[in-house]
Parts: structure tokens; C-alpha cells; sequence
């Protein structure tokens, strides 16, 4: 059950899935899971409508809200927004300095390709990494939820949502929800010498039975493992980690049941 | 000087080595000037740190003209537009032209793109013009435009051959974890290599080690060396600065043994030492040593005079037979003090087996003749520096 648009490899804990790198990617239904954040954007690209909009929310430790791309670099993606996965994979930033798409500024590409896609934005983060001020600041308005209670905020606006709630207007309320975690959300790194994991597997599991609850309001869920950034000595152990979690999420959500761990692969 | 009074010090940050800078020590800032292509300071303080750059003294840091750039908070809503003020004008007409044209883009609030306006300010400048340009609401001015402004403005300052920039910006700004300022300061930090590049490829912080010996021209050569890679922000690694009192000369050595990159001064002298040679024969134990060392070669003779070659040869035949002597002169119930005897006759050994690489390697490198580094300042030992570190840690940002 479900796609490969990049399949596992067997040493998919030798491979780089970092910045501009990625592993896999893969899709059922409405949902996909990646190593790497940055194909969330294509993703998005496939499940949502040019003309529709719909609210966003990002579960992510990151704002992943930087802007390091030209304008020239929407183009291609512009002109063919269904593009192949590896050529959306592949395309280079205009000065030639690294991937186009990265894991810090696939929100932001989206927003300026389609900004109906952001009606209401909804960050439960842990304020970690970019996001930019100033020039941008109002051309994307963020709700910026306190991510100790993300399973309360959660609850609230995907299932419960209503004009009353912070920064949400009338017109909003009938939209789709892009939904988009990344497991890094359930770890907390200070430095290089603390890594813990913040959310427990009963708390996990909460959030992924709220997700399926939340189905039929939601458009597309994108599921990043960023294994670079989850706890553990080595990358494979990092890998195990993330699958771990995702494991008792799967066991939740209808659509991530037949996404194939690496015992499972050929 | 308004304000000044109220600011003591700047801490800059070459590399990440920080100096403070008293802003009351005129002498200070032209060292400065003469030193180092560009500057990152930091300060608590940043808007008088304008009035003191207004205000320096005939507007010249080591023969270089002051122009401060900033960033009105009237304007900080138009896209890429700076307010440019030069703190004082040289009788030079090019110079005037650039003021009126300056005043020019102000006065219509110019739409001109950031790459655009740095073209009509730059264009007048030659290499007869040394001017340093100092933002000193840097970080303000990065965090309020777009990124795609700040590639072009790094690539555009890529091209002005005969342009400092000072950049100050509140608290330890360089050491933001904020993309945008690592933009920056990637640029300003010559071999910081783009840092995802050389972390996702295991990769550490590109180093340059120095092996030489501690004697006449070889110590001249390498002091020099170091004052160009200062000024270049290249970091590098000698005994002398690297390792203080109390570190362990011995893992420094090791660490040198080791390093992905070393310029190795050989001079007769340094086959002479235990330490050098020591350091040396770890260097050329890799398999890749040839990618590892840049050399240069005071005396000639190392090349292929077969007599200086059998001379260091007998050298090291000779002290390994003292070793040795001493090692066995030890009663067997001392056996424990035979210890440092046996990892010195080891460590002789292996320097005796790489001796005839070293020489078939400075005798078949290309290096280049003493006197035209000298006459080139070292440049060339810069570039083949930096070449050997694009070729290991691929290219440089």
C-alpha cells in the first residue's frame, strides 16, 4: 500500500538526508512521510488546487520560514507546478549555490507561489532556526501557539475551529488544513550535550489520534522524520528513533498503516 | 565626537578570535586597517559607533577613507534602499562625482535594485581609491531584507578589489545561528566554506598547520606566512600562538601528524629535529600526502644534492644508534625506563623509512623559487592554500 517517489534504500541510515539531501519519500492517501522536510512543498504541490485555499499548521521544533531562494527561483515551479518529483528534487537555485529548495525555505516558496494556501497560520514550534523579520513581516502572519499545550492548540483548530480562537477570521473557518510535522517536534536538543525526548509515546499518540480524527478536515498531511535532527549515537540509531515514532503513529492513522518500515522492505 | 564618550571599546571578531578596540586609540583602528580585508565588530552601543566614524579624525583609518552606510529608519519599508554618507570627502573629482550621484539616488528615493545601487557606487572606484565602508546597523540592515538581496550584495562585493568593509552589529551578531548573518560572515571568513557543506560531508572547520623549524629564515617565513593568513582570515595553527604554556607539545604534534592540510617549511635544520621530523613523518604517511602539504624549501640543496641527502641520513642512522646505546645500557629489572626509549627508536624508525619519500617529494614538487614568494608577499603559497582547500573541502562560498 502507498508510493515510493524515492524508495528506501536498504542503507538508508548511510545516506545523507540533511539541508538539501534526501532519503525517501512516500505517499497514501493524503499522506506522505519524508526525511527531509524540503519535499514537503512538492507534496503540497500534488494534493492541493491552484485556486483553492486552505489553513496551514506547522508542528515542527523549526519555523523552517527562511527565504533563501531568488525570485527567478519560482519560476520553473511556476510554470509547472506538477512537476516530477526528482526534477522538483534537483533544481538548483540561481546562482548555483546549493539546491533550490532546502529544509529551511519550503514554506516560504510556497507562500509567495501561492499565498491563498495561508489563510490562517498556525506555528506550535519551539521557535528554533529562522524566520524572518522585517521585510517579510507582513506578508505572512503567523499565530504563534505555545507548543506545551499542542495537543490543546491542535484539538482546538483543527476540530473545533471558530473565529473566536486567536487570529482567526470569519472566512477561514471552512477551509482545508495543511498539516505539517516534523518528528523533531517530539525531541528537544540544547547544544551538543542534551538531547531528550520532550513528548512521551502515550502523548504521541494522542496527537496521531486527533490527526485521524481530524481527516476529513485535512487537505494534505506531510510527515517529516528528519533524522538529522532526533536523538541518538549515529545516524542509524537517529533513523530508529524517528521510525519508532512514527510506528505508534501509524498505528493511529488509517493512511500511514501500509507505509513500509525497513524490515518490511524488499 | 557626540557619544563617543559613551563607548569604550568594540570587540571585532577576525576569524573567531576576538580583539577589543579602543575607540580612543586612532592607531588602533589603522592597525586594524592595515591588517585585515574585512572586520566584523560588535558593539552594545552601534549608534554612536556612526558619530565616532562620522567624526574620525581627516575621515582616513590607515590611509583608507571612511564611508559609513546606513540604513534610515524612514526608508527600512523601500526595499534595498541605503542612505549613504560619506564622512569626508577627498579634493578628488571622481570622488565628488560619486557624492552627487550619491546624493542624486537619495534625494529621488531610487528604485534601483541593492546590486544596482552598489554598481553606480562602486563603479568610480579604482585602485586608487582605498576606502573602507562601515555599516554599523548591520544586523538591523540584514534581518529587514530579503535574502535574495544579501546573495546579490556578497556577490557584488566579491568583485570591489580595493574595498574593506567594517561591519558592526549589536552583541556577538557573527555568532548568530540566523542564516542571513552566517551569509555574511561566511563571506567575510574566506575558507569558511559553506558550513552545510562541510558539516554534511563530516567535515570540520577548514585549518591550516604549520610545520617548521625554529631557526632564522624559516621563523621569518612562517611569521610572515601568519600575517597574511591574519589578514585573510585564514585559520591556521602554529606552535607558537596554538600551543601556550602547559599544552601538550605532544598532541600538537599528533594533531599536525594528522591535519588535512599542512605547509611544511623545509629548511636543512628541520631535519635536524626529532620534533619536526617526527611531525613530518606522520604527515607523509598518509596515502594522499601529496594533497596535504603545500612546502616550501629554503635551502635548495634538499632538492637534489645527493650529499645533503646522505648527510641527514647518517644523522638519523647515527642518533637511533644512541638510542638504541642508551635503551640497552638499562639494567632488565628498569625495564619500565626502557619505555620512552623504544617509542623514541619507533618513531625514529619510521623517520628514517620516509626519508627517501620526503626527498624523492621536494626534489619532484614544483615549488616555487624563495625570492619570488618573498617578492609576492607569499600570495602564491596563499592561492595554492586555498586551491588544496577547495580541492578537499570543495568549493569555497
Amino acid at each position: 500500500m502507498g508510493i515510493w517517489f524515492k524508495k528506501m534504500p536498504a542503507d538508508y541510515y548511510n545516506q545523507l538526508s540533511f539541508f538539501e539531501e534526501d532519503v525517501m519519500l512516500w505517499q497514501n492517501d493524503m499522506v506522505y512521510v519524508m526525511d527531509n522536510h524540503r519535499d514537503a512543498a512538492w507534496c503540497w504541490l500534488q494534493q492541493c488546487e491552484d485556486g483553492e485555499s486552505y489553513n496551514f499548521m506547522h508542528i515542527d521544533r523549526h519555523y523552517d520560514m527562511g527565504d533563501y531562494y531568488y525570485d527567478e527561483d519560482l519560476e520553473p515551479v511556476r510554470n509547472n507546478p506538477r512537476m516530477d518529483y526528482l526534477e522538483y528534487a534537483n533544481l538548483i537555485r540561481k546562482d548555483g549555490g546549493c539546491k533550490t529548495l532546502r529544509w529551511d525555505n519550503y514554506i516560504r516558496f510556497t507562500h509567495d507561489l501561492r499565498p491563498n494556501w495561508f489563510k490562517t497560520n498556525v506555528f506550535l514550534t519551539q521557535k528554533d532556526g529562522d524566520i524572518c523579520v522585517g521585510w517579510h513581516e507582513n506578508t505572512m502572519r503567523l499565530i504563534e501557539l505555545d507548543a506545551l499545550a499542542l495537543y490543546g492548540y491542535m484539538h482546538q483548530y483543527l476540530l473545533e475551529l471558530s473565529d473566536h480562537l486567536e487570529g482567526v477570521s470569519p472566512e477561514d473557518i471552512n477551509w482545508k488544513w495543511i498539516v505539517n510535522i516534523d518528528l523533531d517536534m517530539f525531541f528537544y536538543h540544547y547544544d551538543d550535550n542534551i538531547h531528550l525526548k520532550l513528548y512521551s509515546d502515550g502523548y504521541i499518540r494522542e496527537v496521531a489520534k486527533l490527526l485521524q480524527k481530524a481527516m476529513d478536515k485535512i487537505q494534505v498531511l506531510t510527515i517529516a522524520i528528519s533524522p538529522d535532527c532526533l536523538i541518538g549515537d549515529g545516524m542509524k540509531e537517529k533513523w530508529y528513533n524517528g521510525f519508532r515514532v512514527l510506528r505508534i503513529m501509524a498505528e493511529e492513522i488509517v493512511a500511514l498503516q501500509g507505509f513500509l518500515f525497513p524490515e518490511n522492505i524488499d | 565626537m557626540d557619544g563617543v564618550e559613551n563607548i569604550h571599546e568594540l570587540r571585532c571578531a577576525p576569524g573567531k578570535e576576538r580583539t577589543n578596540v579602543h575607540l580612543t586609540d586612532a592607531h588602533c583602528f589603522q592597525q586594524l586597517a592595515e591588517s585585515y580585508d574585512s572586520l566584523c565588530f560588535e558593539s552594545k552601543l552601534q549608534d554612536n559607533l556612526l558619530s565616532y566614524l562620522c567624526g574620525l579624525e581627516n575621515a582616513k583609518v590607515g590611509g583608507y577613507h571612511v564611508v559609513t552606510l546606513c540604513l534610515d529608519a524612514d526608508w527600512k519599508e523601500i526595499m534595498g534602499q541605503i542612505l549613504l554618507r560619506i564622512v569626508e570627502l577627498d579634493i578628488d573629482k571622481k570622488l565628488e562625482e560619486l557624492f552627487n550621484d550619491l546624493t542624486f539616488l537619495i534625494e529621488q528615493k531610487s528604485e534601483l535594485r541593492i546590486e544596482k545601487k552598489f554598481f553606480e557606487i562602486f563603479r568610480y572606484i579604482d585602485d586608487r581609491h582605498k576606502i573602507i565602508i562601515a555599516l554599523p546597523d548591520f544586523y538591523d540592515y540584514v534581518t529587514s531584507i530579503p535574502a535574495s538581496d544579501i546573495f546579490r550584495m556578497t556577490d557584488f562585493m566579491k568583485q570591489c578589489k580595493y574595498v574593506k568593509f567594517w561591519l558592526c552589529g549589536k552583541s556577538s551578531w557573527y555568532l548568530s545561528t540566523i542564516e542571513r548573518c552566517k551569509i555574511f560572515y561566511r563571506f567575510f571568513d574566506p575558507i569558511s566554506f559553506d558550513y552545510f557543506t562541510s558539516v554534511k560531508a563530516g567535515k570540520g572547520k577548514p585549518v591550516v598547520y604549520i610545520s617548521y623549524k625554529w631557526v632564522g629564515i624559516s621563523l621569518d617565513i612562517v611569521d610572515q606566512l601568519c600575517a597574511l593568513f591574519r589578514k585573510k582570515q585564514i585559520s591556521y595553527k602554529r606552535d607558537k600562538e596554538y600551543c601556550r604554556y602547559n599544552d601538550s607539545i605532544t598532541d600538537f604534534m599528533k594533531e599536525i601528524r594528522d591535519a588535512k592540510l599542512v605547509v611544511i617549511v623545509f629548511c636543512r635544520e628541520y631535519f635536524d629535529s626529532f620534533a619536526c621530523c617526527y611531525e613530518m613523518s606522520g604527515i607523509f604517511s598518509h596515502d594522499d600526502y601529496k594533497k596535504r602539504i603545500v612546502s616550501i624549501v629554503v635551502d635548495e640543496e634538499l632538492r637534489d644534492d645527493e650529499s645533503w641527502h646522505d648527510d641527514i641520513r647518517e644523522y638519523w642512522t647515527n642518533k637511533r644508534s644512541a638510542n638504541r646505546t642508551k635503551m640497552e645500557g638499562l639494567q632488565l629489572e628498569f625495564e619500565e625506563q626502557k619505555v620512552p626509549y623504544r617509542e623514541k627508536e619507533d618513531i625514529m624508525c619510521g623517520i628514517q623509512q620516509t626519508l627517501p619519500k620526503v626527498f624523492d617529494y621536494i626534489a619532484d614538487d614544483n615549488a616555487m623559487d624563495l625570492n619570488y614568494l618573498a617578492d609576492n608577499d607569499y600570495m602564491p603559497v596563499l592561492q595554492k592554500v586555498k586551491d588544496k582547500l577547495s580541492e578537499y573541502y570543495g568549493n569555497m562560498v
